[in-house]
């Protein structure tokens, strides 16, 4: 057996030693990699972005703020009749004679008073003063308001007993209601019927005098609601800002071109009565600092027919609002929005406590852009490109050379001279800086003046540019962990109107040639 | 557990080319007229009778084998070099016809036995192939072309395993001129034979291989999806055959054998049988956008049915023409039907061999080229005594020398008494 297996490791050997085998090596050798970069297109659109950002059927561009009007309600004590101290003055009850008075609501010198058809009173005191009652005959007294009733709605009645016809007496009017039966015209006064009664009747002799009596109301009277005439009632809505979230590329304020801004106002209306809106609209462009201001054009917001309804009120204004966005605002504020209520005619309306007018404005703002020469416009996204560890080392160690390719294929009705860079850092000052910094950290490479002509949507143009990188040039690939891309544009000057849909569209790849290291080449 | 068998399916695989013997390495496969004693087991139970003794058995005769169809001892030593020139690359590209395809069997008789008519052996096989696409290579060493589109397919990738081991019960070396009609007279000599073989082991293959890679302006684009499925069982296999001699004048004998292999063979895997399923997927990949997830990848296991893997016919035909001390043989075999087991391709190969001193035997022996396989260049020598046999062998693929793509070993002895 032993000799068997000699033989076969004898033969085994043989054969093996025959051949001419080498020592085994890892050899190195060149290997060329093309990846994709980057595939983005650059739509008109896309060189303004952001929430606020649109575009509209017809694929025109428009950014927008949009608004609310609230805080706009007939408030606590808006609804009032001054207190009337003087009242009805005293008044004596002599036998023999009848009492059908007045207590008057309207104080001419009180402008800002309303006047009451019918009323809903929130707060308020009914004084009722006696003096010089000759209690002989044990009179008593009894007071009937016709328009005043009672939360349960019985008439205002009282009746003073002999001992109650002394001093003064007050009585809570809180939720009581000024009414009057059929009638629509404004009270200028509430009508009061004195009644009498002494131990003498049926016998009581006439011109004997009972007491003296005044009805008066010594403080406001306060309305919850009112049918009646407001007058000078103002109602301010609070002020109201937003913040315009639209990124727009730099410089693009030179580019745009404004093509009839407004601003459109939804307001709801819940009094009855016609109002009329004022206010200011204030944008800011908080990256220049530029501030304007506009007022609007008096508006008269409609007032409803019923309580409980509401009504619409479309408002659109165009006056001054392109002086207002032209400034490209990120800021945008309705200043001192005010509604003064109207009695056009004394036309009877209404109104209530914690009712008012609330709404929602949008300005929209359609644009155009016109690129203007020498301007650069740069998309406001930088591309960022991560580069691992392990690549980094590959392209220090193994890179023989790295170039890349960029296409463009141009749908706009404009050229442009293309500039790129490419740096370790995303300050776009220093990346796109005309300066070339003196920070030894910064790395920066740059390609210009690449020129690509206008096209078309259904003409496009296209140009292929390759772009090799120095060997000084690579470091910027294998010392950082991130690079960014960034492009501009210097768009021909010219009047076209673009669409949202027009684009240029960029394309590039990297074309790595890298050496595998072998065995002999490793450190 | 699964995790081994899987691996092993991913860096192994196999074809079963048949249940051989090492004693046939010598003759690159042309061996059937030459088999007897527990040889005839496996190659055609008709001759099993034929030696001299009253019986014969062999224990651990082994051969393993080892090719592919690209690289060879002088591209290899072309390969190793500090730096590889384009010349080298596509030197080492154009050798491969699509893929570079790996292939591995070792093939042992745990312990054969046989006696005048009857044949009782325990043999064991394990075969893996492997084919990767020749454009995975490409991609490693020129790296890839912009907007080119890298389609992978099962034909270019491709694993397989098969480790079997099996009993197989041999009768053989009877007359057929018994049972024919005095009237066939006139028919030579004539033996049959036939064998059963009881089969275990496990198998896996891959079922779907899809792929696709293209980086251009719509970016990096990879879909890959990749199935197999494992699974160990139990079979059976019958094999027929014939042989006659139809020159036997000294020292001229002329015999012809025929076997019919694989009758109503059939592997049913019912054990720990699995499915695998691998797909990774990335869409429009661009680096500018590789701080995002880019790819998905998925990666599913799950039981599946038993199933069956055919084991298809196998037909083959040998000649053997003996002169003296001089022997020359001519085989042809060929399945039914592609399967895991081979191809349908014809095998053809001749085999020499001339006993020095009637005891030292030297054996030569070629194996046509086929889409399926290179050629095969075959020698071997041993020493040949009545109650003992011994020899090995050495199998050389596609050329001969330096030019070699994978070679066989093997070594046999048997003893007689």
């Amino acid at each position: 057996m032993k000799r068997i297996v000699f033989m076969i490791i004898i033969a085994s050997l043989l054969i093996i030693t025959a051949c001419d085998i080498k020592k085994p090596v890892i050899p190195s050798w060149d290997v060329n990699f093309k990846v994709p970069l980057m595939n983005k297109n650059y739509y008109a659109g896309d060189l303004v972005d952001g929430t606020n950002f649109g575009v509209d059927d017809e694929s025109l561009m428009f950014f927008y703020t949009e608004g609310e009007i609230q805080g706009a309600i007939v408030e606590e004590g808006d609804l009032k009749i001054s207190a009337n101290e003087e009242g009805t003055g005293f008044i004596p009850i002599i036998t023999g004679n009848d009492y059908d008075i007045f207590l008057p609501l309207k104080d001419p010198d009180e402008e800002n008073d309303v006047d009451v058809v019918t009323a809903q009173i929130r707060d308020g005191f009914l004084s009722i003063e006696f003096e010089d009652t000759d209690l002989s005959n044990n009179p008593t007294i009894t007071i009937i308001f016709a328009e005043l009733f009672d939360p349960n709605g019985q008439q205002f009645n009282y009746t003073f007993s002999s001992s109650q016809l002394n001093g003064t007496h007050d009585f809570s009017l809180a939720g009581y209601v000024i009414e009057q039966e059929g009638g629509e015209q404004v009270l200028d006064n509430l009508a009061i019927n004195i009644l009498y009664e002494t131990d003498l009747d049926p016998n009581t002799p006439d011109d004997m005098l009972l007491t003296n009596v005044k009805i008066s109301y010594n403080q406001p009277l306060y309305f919850y609601e009112i049918r009646g005439l407001v007058n000078n009632l103002s109602i301010y809505a609070e002020n109201f800002f937003t913040e315009i979230e639209v990124d727009y590329p730099d410089n693009i304020e030179n580019a745009i071109h404004l093509n009839s801004p407004e601003v459109k106002f939804d307001i709801w209306s819940q009094l009855g009565f016609d109002a009329k809106f004022t206010a200011k609209l204030k944008a800011v462009n908080t990256r220049s600092g530029e501030e304007r201001i506009v007022e609007l054009d008096p508006r008269i917001i409609n007032g409803i027919d019923s309580p409980g309804d509401s009504t619409l009120t479309k408002l659109v204004f165009q006056n001054s609002i392109e002086t207002l966005m032209e400034i490209a605002p990120d800021y945008f504020e309705l200043v001192d929005a005010l509604f003064t209520l109207l009695n056009p005619e004394n036309s009877v309306g209404f109104a209530s406590e914690g009712l008012g007018y609330f709404g929602e404005y949008i300005a929209s703002v359609p644009f155009d852009i016109s690129f203007t020469a020498d301007e650069a416009i740069r998309p406001k996204e930088l591309i960022d490109i991560a580069i691992s560890k392990s690549n980094r080392d590959q392209i220090k160690d193994n890179a023989k050379s790295v170039s890349f390719v960029v296409k463009f294929k141009n749908e706009f009705t404009a050229g442009a001279a293309v500039n790129l860079y490419l740096a370790n850092t995303d300050d776009k000052e220093i990346l796109y800086g005309d300066l070339i910094s003196n920070d030894p950290r910064v790395q920066r490479i740059t390609f210009e003046d690449n020129f690509v002509y206008s096209g078309a949507q259904d003409e496009p143009y296209y140009a292929e540019l390759d772009f090799s990188l120095s060997d000084d040039d690579l470091k910027l690939f294998s010392e950082n962990e991130t690079i960014y891309f960034g492009m501009e544009f210097f768009f021909e000057e010219g009047n076209t109107l673009m669409h949202s849909y027009d684009k240029i569209n960029i394309v590039s790849n990297l074309d790595i040639k890298l050496r595998i290291n072998g065995d002999g080449e490793e450190e | 557990m699964k995790r081994i068998i899987f691996i092993s399916i991913l860096i192994s695989v196999s074809l079963l080319n048949a249940f051989s013997t090492p004693s046939s390495t010598p003759f690159a496969g042309s061996f059937m007229q030459r088999a007897n004693g527990v040889d005839a087991i496996y190659w055609n139970p008709a001759n099993l009778a034929n030696y001299n003794t009253k019986s014969e058995i062999t224990i651990l005769p082994i051969s393993f084998k080892a090719y592919n169809n690209a690289f060879s001892i002088d591209l290899y030593n072309d390969l190793m070099v500090d730096y590889l020139t384009q010349d080298l690359k596509d030197q080492l590209l154009n050798e491969m016809n699509g893929n570079l395809n790996i292939n591995l069997e070792f093939n042992t008789i745990l312990f054969a036995y046989a006696s005048n008519n009857f044949g009782l052996s325990f043999g064991t096989l394990f075969n893996t192939y492997a084919k990767i696409d020749e454009q995975y290579l490409e991609l490693i060493l020129n790296g890839n072309e912009y907007e080119r589109d890298y389609m992978f397919t099962k034909k270019d990738n491709d694993v397989s395993l098969l480790a079997i081991q099996d009993i197989t019960l041999a009768f053989g070396g009877y007359s057929l001129n018994y049972l024919l009609p005095s009237s066939m007279d006139y028919l030579p000599k004539t033996k049959y034979g036939f064998s059963f073989s009881f089969l275990s082991g496990a198998t896996g293959q891959m079922d779907e291989f899809r792929g696709l890679f293209r980086a251009g302006d719509g970016g990096m684009n990879l879909d890959q999806n990749t199935t197999l499925h494992y699974g160990g069982g139990f079979g059976y296999k019958a094999m027929f055959g014939i042989s006659s001699e139809l020159i036997d004048a000294k020292p001229y004998n002329l015999s012809v054998g025929m076997t019919i292999d694989n009758i109503l063979g059939t592997m049913k895997n019912s054990i720990s049988c699995e499915a695998h399923e691998f797909s990774i997927l990335a869409e429009d990949v661009y680096v500018a956008h590789l701080d995002r997830d880019f790819f998905t990848e998925q990666d599913t296991s799950y039981t599946i049915n038993s199933f069956s893997t055919e084991l298809p016919m196998k037909y083959a035909l040998g000649f053997l023409l003996k002169a003296g001390n001089l022997s020359g043989s001519l085989d042809f075999a060929k399945y039914s039907k592609p399967s895991a087991f081979g191809s349908d391709l014809l095998d053809t190969s001749i085999g020499i061999e001339y006993e020095l001193l009637d005891m030292f035997p030297l054996q030569a022996g070629y194996m046509l080229a086929n889409d399926a396989h290179p050629s095969i260049t075959a020698f071997g020598f041993g020493l040949r005594m009545k109650y003992w046999d011994g020899s090995i062998g050495f199998q050389l693929y596609d050329s001969v020398g330096q030019s070699s793509k994978g070679t066989a070993i093997s070594a046999q002895m048997k003893f007689r008494f």
